[in-house]
């Protein structure tokens, strides 16, 4: 804690990166001093020098600026140029001292050689010394306390009775917040100063709420006004107590702003729950009776309030005391609380517990008090549930009692009771559920005693947990297993030895009081208890986690295990140490165990999830001592979590969830995924929580984009394809928060990716360069000093400077190669995110989508064999997933533009199509209409495509050769980019899946054409295919001439007679299904007469002089179809004479291409080929102005596609 | 898709790497040059076909203005597909497919 914030007072750190701009003018000014003048630049190297020597020196000076105390297994540092600072890491310290748990050797030594340090460093100073004193009594304290407890472990029973007491003083409702400890003297020491202060007095008189009230008020306090109770209440025990309760000022007034901010969200209020948690327990042990006293008063005043109101009316039904008011708003709420009325008024002491009495019996009197207590109540309830669309109803219904309870508070009828009982129930069912869900228990309390018990639970749970993990940090790897392993290892030798009156290790032992065990670990106490009747080590059942443990502690050895086994048995009450006295440290250890080895806690809340994932490299995966519980074993270890009345639900369900932290360790394969966290890993499925419903689930989903930036709105391909994944992947709740904390962390980079992605390549290069040349340099000065000491030998004086220097430019060589290795790994990762750069994603969504698939995949792969998922194919994944989602996205607007441009319903379709081609070329008469129809319903296997072709007439072979190239090179005529008008625009992808078919269709005939053919070696049948598929595509080619040659009359006919523009236009809208179909042919064709020459119209076989011109005349865009693959095969076309063949794609691939050939793919798709570009394009803009919501269209084709 | 070298394309060492994956390398030389010359056109008409069916008319257009007085077909070809990422993608996609005929077509009717 306060060893983690002091280094940033330090500018200079082993650690850290050396500031250069600090060292290179500290460096430059001692050049300056040292030379009187500017640095001479004639000679660099000399200047570099006497550079380097200036910023050692410098930094040894800014080293020497810090005094290093070991504290908190680390070095803490105490700044000597800082008085500020250092006062100010002096009265964090002092604020935590009192309820830190320190080591031994902390405790004894380390903290007063600290304190000794610091006050030599300022002996001026007062608020140091303060503090020094300060923090100097809470060890005192400590000390003492622990004394008090190794008196109290000495006797337990003594200690039961002494927590029994306070127990009976909490009263049953409330345990203390956090894990009390045993203290006894202390407590008598406050107990009897409590019954000498009269305020404190009368709070604990135990005398009735509304005696209490009534002293209380002739004591002068004023009820109403809680705030100004609290504050004198802890006057009242800063005078008890001589110490100020660590209420910290900044955390009262975050809780606060918190509470006035609206509590919004399940999240929020989580939120302010755990600041409120966190503020609980960190109360001094000594006053921690008092802060459950703040809260019994003020929950007695409520209930004294309520009773007082149901005395004064006489109402029928007394208000349900029995039901303590809910934790939360109560004691902590602030900005409501001056809202709250005076205790005349019916509902204002309803808030926290939401016990709404009867509104029949309100005093009229109070009317303009009451009026605005309604008022500030009205608008608390109103913030409270604001937002909150679970509460919307309920915020409704408040509103509606306000307006009755404003119109006429003394005359409420029957109805309007009942109705506000209503209320009253479904706001607490409501409440009931949110707040439990916010204490991170998985089963729902059925009364707000439970739930406080509950939230208190989870309260302390997460402080242990926190704890452990502090611990964990601190000691830089898993030192709380060490010990526990250490601990065992004492306890076995006593089971060796037998002296078991030796008192366990008490200052390791884990402050685990009875409430603590009473819901969790005491049942595994009983429940594995059964299953083990035999007495046989061997047989003895234990929870697997512990087994691990124990297993660990052995080591292989069975007789260790044998007697950790035997320590369990203890634990259990099974067996005894001969001395039979104490087996309280057994018992401390195990349960301690028990605890270690469950923690931490799947159910733990948010927050908590992203502390453990942010971790530190150094943190050793402790969730990996957590097997994995076979299905098939009974539930040996009962949640910790349901404790109390939860006690009722599959206790393994919380307890099997391994939810461990990221494991750092295992990274080392790839460096990608060294950078990002590891995802927690998947819970088993059988213990999770489905959602409710698709709606709960989509609502879900979708609060979780909005929390991370992406509203409901934002439609961007990268973010519709997150939303897919995660519900792709989504089970419950839990993945949410365990996702939306991997994420989180996995903002946090590396420095060496950072300076990888933040620096140019080039200076990091130069800079790597530098250095090496700089460390070569240094290594130059040390053998030159070598020789000289050899010179020099005898001259001790001299020696002993050259071995100080010598020194010195080892450290700074180290500190140079440390920067280099950085540096390295910067540059590595360089060259790995430019080797990805294809793949790299510069806006968040897609780095986010990417992130979130990198979990799932993680995630899956861990649960099957820990394999780590590849970064490219990440990438690849990513790169799919965007392009579906944009697709469907294009797919949607494209599927809405078709339909409305009227033009397309006058384009033929592939049946009129294939009937017009079949019509018109000769070589396809035999294919009538029908024929035709039916051939177009091939293109979904409606019909089959081979069954076609064997219906048609004639013989197979010359149907393969002839008719089907044909129809494929029509096909993809009608088919080309350029050519997009000629068909209807539904039906040109069925056209082009035909034409794939047909395609297919004659490779498959040329593979089964040479199996039936004698030929038995490998390269000749495969040559006899390539020969036969190359015949089949020549008479393509050579058909599509004939094709040319019949219809060239029919196109200059067409041309003459509807106008050129009319023609090359396409002739959208006006031509008939015949010309249209064929026009891409007969233009592309003829285009290809002239692409010989070049679009020289003397060049061209053409006699006619108007042809040549119309030929001339044509659109370059006419000049596409057919044309490029006849021009290139030299071989079979008989107007090139340049051979061109495969050749001409030398160098014609563009790397860009290449790389992007994907994201073109894409942006083809998105904006249609060809023509179709404007169309989208235009059509978009001008619907999305005005036309009906998706879902309609979403219905539309799902209708039409189903 | 197969990945291809498209930065230098060569038609011949494609297919030489795809003769090489059915193991034919070693096959009777002359035998092989003529399998060779029958892919070769295969592959030609393939990809050829595949680019001139995704040209940009928009490409086509303006290449033919700039080039209009040029004489040679070959160069007009060139400068087509270089200029039209429809055609380029189209091609590398017939490459695939190519291939992928190729292998399926060798794995029906090998020994």
């Amino acid at each position: 804690m306060a060893g983690n914030k002091k280094s940033k007072t330090i500018t200079v750190d082993d650690d850290l990166q050396i500031d250069p701009a600090e060292i290179g003018e500290a460096a430059e000014e001692a050049l300056k001093k040292k030379r009187g003048k500017e640095p001479d630049l004639t000679d660099p190297a000399e200047y570099q020098r006497e550079q380097e020597t200036a910023a050692t020196e410098t930094r040894t000076k800014i080293r020497k600026r810090v005094i290093e105390v070991p504290l908190f297994g680390e070095k803490t540092r105490i700044p000597l140029d800082d008085e500020a600072e250092a006062t100010d890491d002096l009265a964090r310290f002092a604020q935590i001292a009192s309820v830190f748990q320190f080591s031994e050797a902390d405790l004894e030594t380390n903290i007063p050689r600290y304190l000794e340090e610091a006050e030599k460093a300022y002996p001026d100073s007062a608020k140091i010394a303060g503090y020094a004193a300060e923090i100097r009594k809470a060890l005192e304290e400590k000390r003492a306390r622990k004394r008090a407890k190794e008196a109290a472990q000495a006797e337990p029973a003594r200690a039961e009775e002494d927590k029994g007491k306070g127990e009976d003083k909490g009263k049953k409702e409330a345990p203390p917040a956090e894990p009390a400890k045993p203290e006894e003297p202390s407590t008598e020491k406050i107990r009897a100063d409590i019954a000498r202060h009269p305020v404190l007095k009368v709070l604990f008189s135990g005398e009735s709420q509304s005696a209490i009230i009534k002293q209380l008020r002739a004591l002068g306090f004023d009820v109403k006004k809680l705030p100004e109770l609290r504050s004198k209440v802890r006057k009242a025990v800063e005078e008890v107590t001589e110490t100020k309760p660590s209420f910290k000022t900044n955390q009262t007034l975050e809780i606060t702003s918190l509470i006035s901010a609206g509590v919004r969200s399940s999240e929020q209020l989580e939120k302010l729950v755990r600041k409120i948690s966190e503020a609980l327990p960190r109360l001094p042990e000594g006053t921690e009776d008092e802060a459950i006293a703040q809260e019994e008063a003020r929950e007695k005043e409520a209930e004294s309030r309520a009773r007082q109101e149901a005395a004064k009316a006489a109402a029928k039904e007394p208000p349900p005391a029995a039901e303590p008011p809910a934790p939360e708003p109560a004691p902590v709420a602030p900005a409501p609380e001056p809202a709250a009325p005076a205790p005349e008024s019916a509902k204002p002491a309803a808030i926290p517990d939401l016990e709404l009495p009867e509104t029949s019996t309100t005093k009229p009197e109070a009317a303009p008090a009451e009026k605005e207590a309604l008022k500030g109540l009205r608008e608390y309830l109103n913030r409270l549930t604001e937002g909150v669309k679970d509460l919307e109803d309920l915020r409704k219904k408040l509103n509606a009692i306000f307006d009755i309870l404003e119109k006429d508070l003394s005359k409420l009828d029957e109805y309007d009771r009942e109705y506000l009982e209503d209320i009253q129930e479904a706001m607490k069912s409501i409440l009931l559920d949110e707040l439990s869900r916010a204490a991170g228990e998985r089963t729902a309390p059925t009364n707000f005693t439970q739930l406080r018990q509950l939230l208190r639970q989870a309260l302390r749970r997460r402080e242990e947990k926190r704890a452990t993990e502090t611990s964990l940090r601190k000691f830089g790897s898993s030192e709380e297993l060490t010990e526990i392993i250490g601990q065992f290892n004492r306890l076995y030798d006593k089971v060796g030895v037998k002296t078991p009156e030796e008192a366990a290790p008490e200052e390791t032992v884990y402050e685990v009081t009875d409430e603590d065990i009473k819901p969790g670990p005491a049942e595994p106490e009983a429940a594995p208890a059964e299953p083990e009747a035999e007495e046989t080590a061997e047989t003895v059942r234990l929870p697997d986690s512990l087994a691990v443990i124990i297993d660990e502690v052995a080591a292989g050895d069975e007789v260790k295990k044998k007697r950790l086994l035997e320590l369990w048995k203890i634990y259990q009450g099974k067996a005894r140490f001969e001395n039979a006295e104490n087996t309280q440290a057994v018992k401390d250890c195990m349960r301690r165990a028990l605890e270690f080895s469950r923690s931490p806690r799947p159910s733990a809340a948010k927050t908590d999830l992203l502390e453990a994932l942010k971790f530190d490299d150094e943190i050793i995966p402790i969730g990996k001592t957590e097997p994995e519980t076979p299905p098939g074993t009974p539930p040996v270890t009962p949640s910790p979590l349901s404790g109390g009345a939860a006690a009722s639900a599959t206790p393994e369900a919380a307890d099997s969830i391994p939810f461990a932290p990221p494991a750092g360790a295992e990274a080392t394969a790839e460096p990608m995924s060294d950078i990002l966290p590891e995802p927690p890993e998947a819970p088993p499925r059988a213990s999770r929580e489905s959602f409710p419903n698709v709606e709960a689930r989509a609502s879900s989903i979708q609060a979780f984009m909005g929390r991370m930036g992406f509203p409901a709105s934002d439609n961007r391909p990268a973010v519709m394809a997150v939303r897919t994944v995660v519900g792709d992947h989504l089970t419950d709740s839990t993945d949410l928060q365990q996702l939306e904390a991997y994420l989180e962390a996995g903002k946090v980079l590396k420095e060496a990716e950072r300076m990888a992605r933040g620096t140019d390549k080039t200076k990091l290069r130069k800079k790597y360069y530098e250095l090496a040349g700089q460390i070569a340099n240094i290594n130059q000065q040390i053998t030159g000093i070598q020789y000289q000491f050899r010179r020099l030998g005898r001259n001790i004086e001299n020696a002993e400077a050259l071995g100080a220097r010598i020194a010195q430019l080892e450290e700074q060589k180290s500190e140079l190669i440390d920067q280099q290795a950085v540096l390295k790994e910067a540059l590595a990762i360089q060259q790995h995110l430019a080797d990805e750069e294809s793949y790299s994603y510069k806006e968040e969504p897609e780095r986010m989508l990417a992130l979130v698939n990198m979990y799932f995949a993680k995630r899956i792969l861990k649960l099957k064999n820990g394999e780590k998922p590849k970064f490219a194919q990440i990438m690849e994944k990513v790169q799919e997933q965007i392009e579906t989602a944009q697709s469907a996205d294009a797919g949607k607007w494209y599927w809405i533009a078709n339909r409305l441009f009227l033009h397309n319903y006058l384009k033929p379709t592939l049946t009129t199509t294939l009937t017009a081609i079949c019509a018109k070329d000769p070589a396809l008469k035999k294919i009538d209409a029908e024929s035709a129809g039916k051939l177009a319903k091939c293109w979904d296997n409606q019909e089959s495509l081979e069954g076609w072709i064997q219906g048609l007439e004639g013989s197979l072979d010359h149907n393969m050769k002839v008719v089907v190239p044909k129809l494929a090179a029509h096909l993809a005529n009608v088919t080309k980019v350029g050519k997009m008008a000629n068909i209807n625009s539904f039906s040109l992808n069925r056209a082009r899946w035909l034409l794939n078919k047909l395609r297919r269709e004659m490779h498959l005939y040329s593979i089964r054409k040479v199996e039936k053919s004698p030929l038995t070696k490998t390269p000749e049948k495969m040559e006899a295919y390539f020969k036969h598929f190359n015949e089949m595509s020549e008479n393509a080619v050579a058909q599509e001439r004939i094709a040319v040659e019949t219809s060239r009359e029919y196109l200059w006919r067409n041309a003459k007679k509807l106008g050129l523009a009319t023609f090359i236009g396409g002739g959208i809208g006006l031509g008939t299904a015949s010309i249209l179909s064929l026009s891409g042919a007969t233009l592309g064709i003829v285009a290809a007469t002239g692409g010989a020459g070049a679009l020289k119209a003397s060049s061209m076989r053409i006699k006619s002089p108007g042809m040549k011109k119309f030929i001339s005349r044509l659109s370059a865009r006419t000049l596409v179809g057919g044309s490029l693959g006849s021009l290139a095969l030299a071989a079979s076309s008989p107007w090139i004479a340049a051979p061109l063949g495969i050749a001409a794609l030398t160098g014609c691939f563009t790397p860009e291409i290449a790389r992007h050939r994907k994201e073109l793919w894409r942006n083809s798709k998105k904006y249609g080929p060809g023509a179709a570009y404007v169309t989208y394009r235009g059509t978009k803009a001008a619907i999305g102005l005005f036309f009906l919501p998706l879902n309609v269209f979403k219905f539309w084709r799902r209708w039409m596609y189903t | 898709m197969a990945e291809t070298n498209t930065e230098q394309f060569n038609g011949k060492v494609f297919i030489d790497e795809l003769i090489e994956e059915m193991d034919m390398q070693n096959e009777d030389p002359d035998e092989l040059a003529r399998l060779k010359e029958a892919m070769l056109e295969a592959l030609t008409r393939m990809v050829f076909q595949a680019a001139e069916e995704a040209i940009e008319p928009e490409v086509v257009d303006a290449v033919i203005e700039k080039l209009a007085d040029e004489e040679d077909p070959g160069t007009i070809v060139r400068a087509l597909l270089r200029a039209s990422p429809g055609a380029q993608l189209a091609m590398v996609q017939a490459l695939g497919e190519f291939r992928d005929n190729t292998l399926e077509a060798f794995n029906q009717l090998k020994e």
